[in-house]
């Protein structure tokens, strides 16, 4: 009996211990079970909050006057308040409510203190960005705001509605990825605000890894054919201010034959990759340059059936859930009425509209980024660098890394130079220049525009605004349209940005920045409507100075300027459409080159071939991107092949155990420039020995390739498995990239190329689209993909990806006051009540 | 009938406790009734139903308020299980708990009784 008990006694200890262990403490990926699946205050909980109240009253602290936020039943929320802190306070208060923890994980990104969230693994990824410099760069921006300015004041009241709600916290309303991770929300810190306008900044403009890939180039082919494979000017200019010029202009030029290997360019690239050590981005460099492809473009009234201006925006950036932005209405009688979205975090309306202006965003893409090769007094602990014969001392920064329950788990000293972070490898030291790290006037400029009474005014208002460059388009009341690319473009010392410069010499300094009046502009142009898709903004001919390098191919610009010189009676709905038109302009450049070759073979030797083949298949596409369209995943193919056999130049030494990778793609405008030259010598195919390719040989080769790819892998062409709704989807990842939380397979009208482009992983496209018409009423139409709300259980969840994907919108309210909106449309009402 | 007033008294005492403490409590309420429960009865097996069935009680009064089977089913999306065994977990660890901290209290005492005879006899 003893012996038995014992034994039993042994095993229940055994287990209570383990079982206690996985109760208290985190196992593997897993949170501490116990507070996970306790029933009233565990992960279960978060059932219970997944909708809104139909009406309640919460009193916020720091109110001066009442709030009434109405939810209409989009889940947007319409914020009436008497001043502009209350505003900022309660939208603060709601963003919270939906989007605590994506606020949480974006700015944990932008600071690299991603460990304290999600544990040691992370710790590579804060060590990159924290070298980045942006949490250093926010916390002197927001320490240099005067904190009784308007916009200091408004961040921090926005901090406090943000705090009341996380204080008030009951167990049901702390977010599901909280609890997966074991985590509780930290407070909000005014700051924060500004650590998201450098995260945009940071996915908007770095692009470290694109000089070193032209470094490599140089390296391979020699500097003159590097610059004319990635060259400074686009190769087609349709420039986003107008040129003048009714069409595309083609400046194409002969590209020269590859060169001697440079060695001195090698030297350089292998020095830079050293240096630059884990920020340089790892991802294959076979693919054309990944670029952001967003649109805007805006009508005058003259060439709009209404006779009123119109205005479309989409900026294209990583697709997520919950979705990157957040649709919000603030009213402050007599001073503020914006429409629009709002990045969680950030007090106010990104891109949107009020009574009397619209405005939307598309990426400049300048070059903003310069490098700097530093002399150091000390290779281990430097203290100074060396300019002009001069030491000057370095700035010294402690950052500690710290994971679950403030563990420390390493430090660094971070140094910075004049010119901004310090980056030492082996040996060799880096500085980097970065205009998102000097920004300084977005959150005023912001501010300021919302309250704009016409271009003019927003204009004005914008002109402090930094960093990253967008190209801003307007359009207001009185039938003004405009177009300008604002934020700080240096003046590089040598008129160019390519190069990795003398730290030693001030002269290599940015001599300045260009000057608001010089930024590429247009105002009420002659041709009734202007639009930019991340082209190059200003003609060469017009503005020969540097500006940046490798523009993506424009191909989105030629086919919305096509659009809209075509239809001179442009309706909110035509805005709409073209959003997610599916013609192509890439298509119609390049696949008559490839019937073409055919049609010759056809008439010198004959043929039969699977390249007659998937020439007839071509011959009969419309060159759309539909969903149903059965012909276009075969161009796409018939382009992978020419772009492979074309750069088989460009092709590095194999890496071990592995094939030879290209070191660089040019632009699909460079292969449509090279393809003008059908003598060329990049035509040759070296790999194919003693044969000697032309343009034609190439073309017919890569029209077998891709049939057979393609038969191989979808089957026979009218299968049903050409379908482009079964082979292009969108996938919306959530922030965890945890697929039961996230859309994926959604299948997308459009391809690479397309005014609603997507290609790659399907991780990136129209992150808002937004349609305005600026009659005497404003009529607003809206979609994104998401939903207001970051539950995934709420029905606000997903509930506008269906619209999203069909390119639909939605009409959306702009109520004066809260007596217009209609009963029906009202999804919940929060009144917001200062504390007594 | 003895035995069905003690089940439901414990799961009361399992429920209550859970929702005033906290999941931690429930070994303690189960060492406790492990100390109580009539010698030599295996107070583990109703320690072990007692305490699931006070979470299940408590996990049908929260699906009440909110969807409470979809929420099990993302949570088995996320840990590739199947929705239901997630609420099972949530069933198996209290129930677990309370059956082994039962049944090392149940033990020592045994062991204790059983010495404290083989003093008195020998």
């Amino acid at each position: 009996m003893q012996r038995s008990a014992l034994i039993r006694g042994a095993v229940s200890a055994a287990v209570l211990a383990a079982v206690l262990h996985v109760g208290a403490r985190r196992t593997g990926p897993l949170p501490p079970l116990g507070d996970f699946l306790d029933p009233l205050r565990g992960v279960w909980a978060v059932a219970g909050s997944a909708e809104l109240a139909e009406r309640e009253a919460v009193s916020l602290p720091g109110l001066e006057a009442p709030v009434e936020v109405i939810f209409d039943d989009r889940g947007v929320p319409h914020i009436f308040a008497s001043t502009a802190e209350d505003a900022a306070r309660a939208l603060g208060h709601v963003v919270a409510r939906d989007r605590l923890f994506q606020m949480e994980f974006r700015w944990r990104t932008a600071a690299g203190r991603m460990t304290e969230l999600v544990g040691e693994d992370a710790l590579d990824f804060d060590r990159y960005v924290r070298g980045l410099g942006l949490a250093w760069s926010a916390e002197r921006e927001f320490a240099a705001l005067d904190p009784n300015s308007p916009a200091a004041r408004e961040i921090a009241a926005y901090a406090e509605g943000v705090n009341a709600w996380i204080d008030g916290l009951s167990p049901q309303d702390v977010p599901l990825e909280y609890r997966l991770l074991g985590a509780r929300p930290s407070r909000w810190e005014p700051v924060y605000s500004v650590y998201l306008l450098k995260l945009m900044g940071w996915d908007l403009t770095y692009a470290v890894t694109t000089d070193l890939r032209r470094l490599r180039l140089q390296a391979l082919v020699g500097k003159e054919a590097a610059a004319a494979l990635a060259p400074v000017n686009s190769p087609i200019q349709q420039p986003i201010q107008p040129n003048g010029e009714r069409r595309p202009r083609f400046d194409f030029a002969p590209i020269p034959p590859p060169g001697e290997p440079d060695r001195v360019a090698m030297r350089r690239a292998d020095a830079l990759q050293a240096a630059l050590g884990p920020l340089v981005d790892s991802r294959a460099p076979e693919a054309e340059p990944a670029t952001f492809g967003s649109n805007n473009w805006a009508v005058a009234p003259e060439r709009t059936a209404g006779g009123q201006a119109l205005l479309a925006g989409d900026p294209h950036l990583a697709l997520t859930l919950p979705a990157i932005w957040y649709e919000v209405h603030l009213v402050i009688p007599g001073e503020l009425d914006v429409y629009g979205v709002t990045i969680p975090s950030v007090p106010y309306v990104v891109i949107g509209f009020n009574r009397d202006v619209a405005w939307s965003f598309t990426n400049t893409g300048a070059d903003v980024i310069d490098y700097y090769e530093e002399e150091l007094d000390d290779s281990q602990q430097p203290s100074r660098h060396r300019v002009d014969d001069q030491w000057r001392p370095l700035e010294a920064r402690v950052e500690e890394y710290r994971g679950h329950g403030g563990r420390l788990l390493a430090t660094d000293t971070l140094r910075f130079t004049h010119r901004g972070p310090l980056i030492t490898h082996h040996d060799r030291s880096l500085s980097m220049r970065w205009t998102v790290l000097e920004g300084a006037g977005e959150t005023i400029g912001l501010r300021r525009a919302a309250r704009a009474r016409s271009v003019e005014e927003w204009l004005a208002a914008m002109e402090v605004y930094t960093a990253p460059a967008q190209n801003m388009i307007l359009a207001d009341r009185t039938g003004t349209i405009a177009i300008r690319s604002t934020g700080s473009f240096p003046l590089h010392p040598d008129g160019s940005g390519l190069e990795v410069r003398d730290g030693r010499m001030s002269a290599s300094d940015w001599a300045g920045f260009w000057p608001v009046a010089r930024y590429p502009f247009a105002i009420a142009p002659q041709q009734g409507y202007l639009a930019s898709a991340n082209q190059q903004p200003i003609d060469p001919r017009d503005d020969p100075t540097y500006l940046g390098a490798d523009w993506p191919s424009p191909w989105r610009a030629i086919r919305i300027n096509a659009l809209l010189m075509a239809d001179s009676t442009v309706t909110p709905d035509a805005m709409r459409r073209y959003q997610t038109e599916p013609g192509n302009a890439r298509a119609d450049l390049f696949l008559p080159f490839f019937l073409d070759a055919v049609r010759r073979q056809a008439a010198g030797e004959g043929s039969e071939g699977p390249a007659r083949e998937a020439a007839e298949l071509l011959a009969a596409w419309d060159r759309r991107y539909t969903k149903d369209n059965e012909r276009a995943v075969l161009f796409e193919y018939a382009m992978s092949e020419l772009a492979n056999r074309t750069w088989d130049e460009l092709l590095g030494s194999a890496e071990e155990g592995g094939r030879a990778r290209r070191v660089y793609t040019p632009s699909s405008a460079v292969l449509a420039s090279l393809i003008h030259q059908p003598e060329s010598v990049w035509w040759d195919d070296r790999r194919t020995g003693d044969v000697v390719e032309d343009r034609d040989a190439i073309l017919l080769a890569s029209l077998e390739a891709a049939l057979e790819r393609v038969q191989d892998r979808y089957g026979e062409p009218d299968g049903g498995g050409w379908r482009w709704d079964k082979i292009r989807h969108a996938n919306i990842y959530h922030l965890l990239e945890l697929p039961a939380l996230s859309a994926l397979g959604l299948p997308v009208q459009g391809g690479p190329g397309n005014l609603n482009p997507s290609s790659g992983r399907g991780a990136y496209g129209a992150s808002w689209r937004m349609v305005v018409e600026l009659g005497p009423q404003v009529s607003a139409w809206s979609i994104y993909p998401g939903g207001q709300s970051g539950h995934p259980l709420s029905s606000r969840y997903v509930d506008r990806i269906d619209k999203w994907v069909a390119g639909e919108l939605d009409p959306v309210l702009f109520p004066r006051a809260p007596s217009d909106l209609d009963d029906s449309r009202v999804a919940s009402v929060l009144e917001l009540e200062p504390e007594r | 009938m003895k035995r069905l007033i003690s089940w439901l008294l414990l799961s009361l005492a399992f429920l209550l406790t859970t929702a005033l403490l906290g999941w931690w409590a429930l070994p303690v309420v189960a060492a406790v009734w492990g100390a109580l429960a009539a010698y030599p009865v295996r107070p583990w097996r109703l320690a072990a139903l007692s305490a699931a069935t006070a979470w299940a009680a408590l996990l049908a009064v929260g699906a009440t308020g909110g969807p409470l089977l979809e929420l099990a089913a993302i949570l088995g999306g996320v840990f590739a299980l199947p929705g239901f065994v997630v609420v099972l977990l949530a069933l198996i660890f209290p129930a677990l708990l309370a059956w082994s901290a039962a049944g090392l209290v149940a033990a020592l005492r045994a062991t204790l009784t059983e010495r404290a005879r083989a003093a008195e006899s020998g």
